[in-house]
């Protein structure tokens, strides 16, 4: 009979699972590259460029100026139709 | 101790408490770069990346439930898939390239701990080698379960996946994992 090659038994996740275990064995970065990063990653800091609230406010903005727009050619139009 | 969400929170404002964030995770980020490109320098430089750019984006940083880790593993995710992108013309790096591999010279007084020792260094190599023809999120599973050893529900946090699924993709992961030891090309 042949074998299903998507079963896998008991044993076969067990002896897959110990050598996973072997060969992923934590490993730690040196100390002195963890300072040294350290002051890389913090001395690579850049300023917002804006608050939080510009956006959705610019974005808020735009909509109304887009909808006064829309409005004011709505009653040119039906101005100049009368 | 101050926890992760308040000092992600300070962090928007406080550099320091970045650093203290920084801290708290390197090594478990250094670790988990370190097995998805298998090469120290690549390693280390990713590993700071990944925190240049959380301590860039951390004013978008929202907590919504998950651990802070879930957020630095999946910006570190994402970078090395970039990375293995970028360095798709060059030859793959070879984990299994590392010194220990190289220690073919035997010790005569110790030879059959050295034959022993050899021989357990290529079978990891091998392991290794079979773990880098995954798909990617599969090496990012297998990683953060025997790495950092996180249970199925952290790794769903992380994955942005049910426990459920994670259970289904990691036997789905051993599958392909015995299929690709079968091969004797490998």
């Amino acid at each position: 009979m042949k074998r299903d090659k998507r079963h896998l038994t008991e044993e076969d996740q067990r002896w897959l699972e110990a050598r996973l275990r072997q060969a992923l064995a934590p490993v730690s970065p040196d100390p002195t590259l963890v300072m040294r990063m350290r002051e890389r990653v913090l001395s690579s800091r850049v300023g917002r460029p804006f608050p939080s609230w510009v956006a959705p406010s610019a974005l808020a903005a735009l909509g109304l100026a887009l909808l006064a727009l829309l409005v004011s050619l709505l009653y040119f139009y039906r101005r100049s139709v009368r | 101790m101050e926890s992760d969400r308040e000092l992600a929170q300070r962090a928007k404002t406080d550099p320091e408490a970045f650093g203290v964030l920084y801290e708290r995770y390197v090594a478990a980020i250094y670790r988990y770069v370190y097995y998805r490109v298998g090469h120290v320098e690549d390693a280390e430089d990713l590993t700071a990346r990944v925190f240049m750019h959380a301590l860039k984006h951390i004013h978008a940083y929202q907590d919504i439930g998950a651990p802070f880790s879930a957020w630095l593993y999946r910006i570190a995710h994402n970078l090395v898939v970039n990375f293995h992108r970028d360095q798709q013309k060059r030859q793959a790096v070879s984990l299994d390239a590392s010194p220990e591999r190289d220690s073919d010279v035997r010790q005569p007084e110790a030879e059959l701990d050295a034959d022993h020792l050899i021989d357990a260094q290529r079978e990891r190599a091998r392991l290794l080698r079979a773990i880098r023809r995954l798909p990617e999120e599969r090496q990012h599973l297998l990683v953060l379960k025997f790495v950092e050893q996180l249970s199925n529900a952290e790794i769903g946090q992380i994955m942005g996946r049910s426990e459920g699924a994670i259970k289904s993709l990691y036997h789905r992961t051993l599958v392909q994992l015995r299929e690709l030891l079968a091969q004797p090309e490998l």
